[in-house]
């Protein structure tokens, strides 16, 4: 088993290498010129300044070299600096990533213990009201557009009702916690300071349960789905024919066995918000990586933009490899392939 | 409604059970009744559809969605469970009733331990805290035969071979020590001397402690093992039901005389067609006016037509026909609708053994050797090899039909396939009338497939659903330029002589029945006049009651077309009837090979030995010492070194377990691997 996961964290490394290449060679397609966009207009008609500029950001070296030289720097943890904040990018990732996983965790907290029930209840009484409810109810959640119900959601909750608090990871009022993870919930609680994570509790509350919206619906329907092919199976009536309830027969049979692919789909769910969801960042002033990405796109900020590629391969492959590893927690047939080598 | 006598465990009194509802509404159970006593074991035999499952499943109310029970009662104790709350259903199921059903794959829960499993009756009943319940279970699992039962109760279902798994479900439907079992054909899915384990403990455990047990199958020589009573069901009623030995030596009802006559057995000689019986079963849903075995039967007359026999007693029995009273059945039935129509002097009999010189070799296989390796997606890791078939030498002639019989994983699939060149070979030679066909490839092999015609299990599969059979059938003419009058003609000829007739050339393949569709099989694979046909597992998907028809048209084709047939099945029974030449495979191996009632009279393996004395026998006749193998075949990756068999054969010696034992020939034509052949008569 711990051979499989070195196995796995070994591929990671020509699978960033390539997604290096890719995000290299398109970025250098892209046809905006960053010094333009930097510069500005004005700055750009100076052949000294821009010359200048694009020594100092080494675009004057030929293609295959700018390559070698960003490689050189990414294996001692250099991603550069960002041509458009003058920070590392590192910096930047560092500061915005943690607002994206504080979101993303929350809201698929949030979506798998709703989801989970409902769409058990739903298989369960298959065609009947309750199913109706539900499937009703989650197919709103999915085809409900996301940041129409996000700026609804302000609208009443904000504006109208004032339950909910303005824009923003805290109030302007309070100072963010000191720095560990960079995730003020938890930041603030291992400080102590309990004041300020109700506060940032009370601001991640509406935009999660935003993203749930969506998530919820996609899962509530995979529960439900993977539920009802497992309910008609031989090993239930087995397990009936024991003299096991039905609520035993469902919760202790049924249902452990349905989960498993659904692990699968919230590990996706989980890797499509970790690499942020612009609009809901945008709207609810969540400085997160959505938000990073989108502005790096829009600046051709060459640097950033790979930055942001590495980070969500990484993303991605960590996810998938955790979706796997739980995968083989829970299912012993997919445990016996890994160990013995046939996955 | 009615009690029951005292003494009855369970009293099933005109049981309905419909599958879906309102006007659509099926009917497959249609009035069933029977008294069970404590101890005893009761036989239901029935085809597909004949509602067999549907009785039992309601009596602990355990019918699939979709299907109710209608009408009737089912006493156990007295007490009415088609009336009783679902609480106390749950008291009573796995306490007092408990079941085994057919797949123990899908009955075991894939991703739990086998051992909580186990316990789980006793531990859902409150009869025993976990602790206790797991020194039960393993006591039980000890008990079914389960090596280590200690570290096999910490395993999962899928690292159990499926007679390990069968012999778990059957502990875990045990361990509450439930007065009733019921077993839904727990043999069916496993292999022959497996089967025969499983049903010699069903035996035992009735005997020694007094379990009763309905036990289901669609083989009547199953049930007639270990039951004292057998109920015959045909279209949802029982249409005999009495002791067995009464069922078995004089059957009152036409379809248990049929099925009985139908079977192949070793007293059938090989030259005669076995008395099929024609058409298939109803549908649920359409079944014919009267008595619904009318279609099929060769007394129907006019009453039958109109009105349907009521289940009276003739002699111990209770018998649902017209004309079952004593004697007025006529003893020996008049030979009716066969399924082929060309006249065929069904009893000529000429065996298609040695005409003058050897005739000539079709197909012989020389030290072919395949392996294969386990997928394996990542690298850095070794990949398993599986011995699919291991220096394997054989040759079959123009007339001959040469029948690989062994358990499943022996590699006689893979044999099939290679001798078609489907696969290629690793290493050995293949010789094809001649020529050596072992590389061919490319144009030459293309040619070489009009020769050669394959069988498989499942035709449904490899026919084109959208295209009528006519086309199908013709498909391979087309190939090789047959053309299209002598096609048309050809296709017309064939389908006759499947006894499908000209007509069924415009009908769909979802339009014919299971029988009907290997019908077409074998009509596609003479189109071509071929020299080899190679039939895989041919009627093992089939009805009981259709297989001899199939078996028969085999028959004719042998007769008629004088070609080379390989016929493989794990079921011996057909291929003795069926073959000139038996090859008997284990492990990759060919352990014994030879003139079939030779080699089935006079076994010198004793695999060849423990498979024959695992086949069920039905009229008990002469009662034989049966050879119940322990264990479970060894895995095909890891074969025991020496001699494959070593582990489970009861002459096995040191030599056996250092020396593999070659393949030799120990009298003309008779060849076997084994250090300590058994000598003859046994
Ligand atoms: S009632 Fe008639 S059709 Fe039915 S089995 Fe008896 S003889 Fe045959
Ligand atoms: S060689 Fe030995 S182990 Fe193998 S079958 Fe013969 S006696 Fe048994």
């Amino acid at each position: 088993m711990i051979g499989y996961v070195a196995r796995r964290l070994f591929l990671l490394v020509p699978i960033l290498l390539g997604m290096t290449v890719i995000a290299f060679a398109v970025s250098r397609a892209i046809p905006t010129d960053p010094v333009v966009a930097a510069l500005g207009q004005q700055a750009a008609d100076h052949p000294a300044i821009v010359a200048a500029y694009r020594h100092h950001w080494g675009l004057d070296q030929p293609l295959p070299m700018q390559y070698l030289t960003y490689v050189k720097n990414l294996l001692h943890g250099d991603l550069s600096d960002s041509i458009y904040t003058h920070r590392p990018v590192t910096q930047d990732l560092r500061s915005y990533m943690p607002a994206t996983i504080e979101l993303a965790t929350a809201t698929i907290l949030l979506s798998t213990i709703l989801s989970v029930p409902l769409g058990i209840v739903a298989a369960v009484t298959r065609g009947t009201t309750p199913d109706l409810i539900v499937r009703l109810v989650t197919l709103v959640g999915v085809a409900m557009p996301i940041f129409w119900l996000a700026l609804a959601a302000l609208d009443v909750f904000y504006l109208h009702l004032g339950i909910a608090p303005a824009p923003g990871r805290l109030n302007p009022t309070d100072a963010p916690p000191p720095n560990v993870t960079g995730m003020y919930t938890v930041d603030s609680l291992i400080a102590g300071n309990m004041k300020t994570f109700w506060d940032a509790v009370s601001h991640l509350a509406l935009p999660a349960l935003i993203m749930a919206t969506w998530s919820t619906g996609t899962l509530t329907r995979m529960t439900r789905t993977s539920m009802l092919s497992v309910l008609p199976q031989g090993f239930l009536r087995m397990v009936r024919s024991k003299g096991a309830t039905e609520l035993h027969t469902v919760l202790g049979h049924a249902a452990p066995n349905a989960l498993i692919p659904v692990v699968t789909v919230v590990g996706l769910a989980y890797g499509d918000l970790l690499t942020g969801v612009i609009l809901i960042e945008t709207i609810f002033g969540w400085p997160g990586i959505g938000h990073y990405a989108y502005e790096a796109a829009i600046y051709a900020d060459f640097p950033a933009i790979m930055g942001v590629t590495l980070v969500f391969g990484v993303i991605y492959t960590i996810v998938n490899l955790c979706v796997d590893l739980v995968y083989a927690a829970l299912d012993p047939r997919i445990r016996a392939a890994m160990i013995s080598g046939r996955r | 409604m009615n009690g029951g006598r005292t003494g009855d465990l369970l009293v099933v009194n005109d049981l309905h059970v419909a599958v879906g509802g309102g006007a659509g509404a099926i009917e497959v159970v249609r009035g069933v009744s029977f008294r069970l006593g404590s101890g005893e074991v009761l036989g239901l035999v029935g085809e597909s559809g004949s509602g067999k499952t549907m009785t039992v499943s309601a009596i602990p109310r355990l019918l699939p969605s979709g299907a109710k029970v209608t009408g009737g009662t089912v006493c156990f104790k007295g007490e009415d469970l088609l009336g009783v709350p679902r609480q106390r259903l749950s008291e009573v199921r796995g306490k007092e009733i408990s079941m085994v059903f057919q797949d123990s794959l899908t009955s075991l829960d894939p991703i739990m331990r086998v051992g909580p499993q186990v316990r789980e009756p006793l531990v859902l009943h409150r009869l025993a805290g976990r602790r206790a319940a797991t020194l039960t279970a393993q006591q039980e699992l000890h008990r079914l035969g389960i090596p280590d039962p200690g570290r096999a109760m910490m395993r999962y279902p899928h690292e159990f071979s499926g007679g390990m798994r069968q012999r778990a479900v059957i502990a875990t439907a045990l361990i509450a020590a439930p007065p009733l079992v019921i077993a839904d054909e727990p043999t069916t899915a496993l292999d022959a001397t497996v089967q025969a384990q499983i049903l010699d403990l069903l035996g035992r455990l009735n005997r020694e402690l007094g379990v009763a047990v309905i036990l289901i199958s669609h083989d009547l020589a199953v049930v007639s093992e270990i039951s004292k009573t057998v109920a015959v069901m045909y279209a949802g009623r029982f249409v005999e039901f009495g002791p067995t030995r009464d069922l078995l030596a004089q059957p009152r009802h036409p379809y248990t005389r049929a099925l009985l006559q139908s079977m192949p057995s070793p007293d059938v000689p090989k030259t005669r067609r076995l008395a099929a019986i024609p058409g298939e079963p109803p549908l649920a849903g359409a079944l014919p006016s009267g008595c619904p075995f009318h279609p099929r039967c060769p007394y129907a007359a006019e009453i039958c037509r109109s009105a349907e026999p009521p289940l009276e007693p003739v002699g111990h029995s209770l018998v649902s026909c017209w004309f079952a009273k004593d004697g007025s059945l006529p003893a020996a039935p008049k030979e009716t609708v066969t399924s082929t129509v060309r006249v065929l002097a069904p009893d000529v009999s000429e065996t298609v053994e040695p005409e003058s010189p050897a005739p000539d070799a079709i197909l012989s296989l020389e030290h072919v050797t395949r392996h294969f390796l386990m997928p394996n997606r990542l690298p850095f890791t070794a990949p398993a090899h599986v011995h699919a078939l291991d220096d394997v030498s054989l040759t079959v002639r123009r007339g001959q039909v040469l029948g690989i019989a062994g358990e499943s994983g022996c590699g006689k699939t893979t044999l099939g396939r290679c001798a078609l060149r489907l696969l290629d070979v690793d290493s050995g030679r293949i010789r094809f009338m001649g020529r050596d066909i072992t590389r061919t490839g490319g144009e030459d092999l293309r040619q070489l497939r009009r020769y050669m015609q394959p069988i498989f299990q499942d035709p449904y599969a490899s026919l084109n659903p959208r295209s009528p059979i006519g086309d199908s059938v013709g498909e391979p003419l087309i190939a090789f330029g047959v053309a299209h009058d002598e096609r048309k003609r050809r296709v017309r000829e064939v389908l006759d002589f499947v006894g499908l007739g000209a007509r069924y050339a415009a009908h769909l393949p979802h339009e014919l029945s299971g029988g009907q569709r290997q019908r077409v099989g074998i009509a596609r694979a003479i189109a071509l006049n071929p020299e080899l046909i190679v039939a895989d597992e041919p009627i093992s998907a089939l009805d009981v009651s259709v297989q001899a028809q199939i078996i028969n048209l085999f028959k004719d084709m042998q007769r008629e077309f004088h070609l080379a047939l390989i016929f493989i099945s794990h079921d011996l029974r057909v291929v003795r009837h069926l073959s000139t030449h038996i090859a008997i495979m284990f492990l990759g191996q060919v352990v014994e090979h030879g003139p079939s009632e030779v080699v089935c009279s006079r076994p010198l393996h004793p695999y060849t030995a423990a498979l024959l004395s695992s086949v069920p026998a039905v009229l008990g006749a002469a009662p034989r010492e049966r050879i119940v193998l322990s264990g479970d075949p060894p895995s095909p990756s890891a074969p025991p070194s020496g001699c494959r068999f070593r582990t489970r054969c009861r002459f096995a010696q040191a030599v056996c377990a250092q020396t593999p034992p070659e393949l030799h020939e120990v009298e003309a034509g008779r060849a076997v691997a084994c250090h300590f052949p058994l000598s003859g008569g046994g």
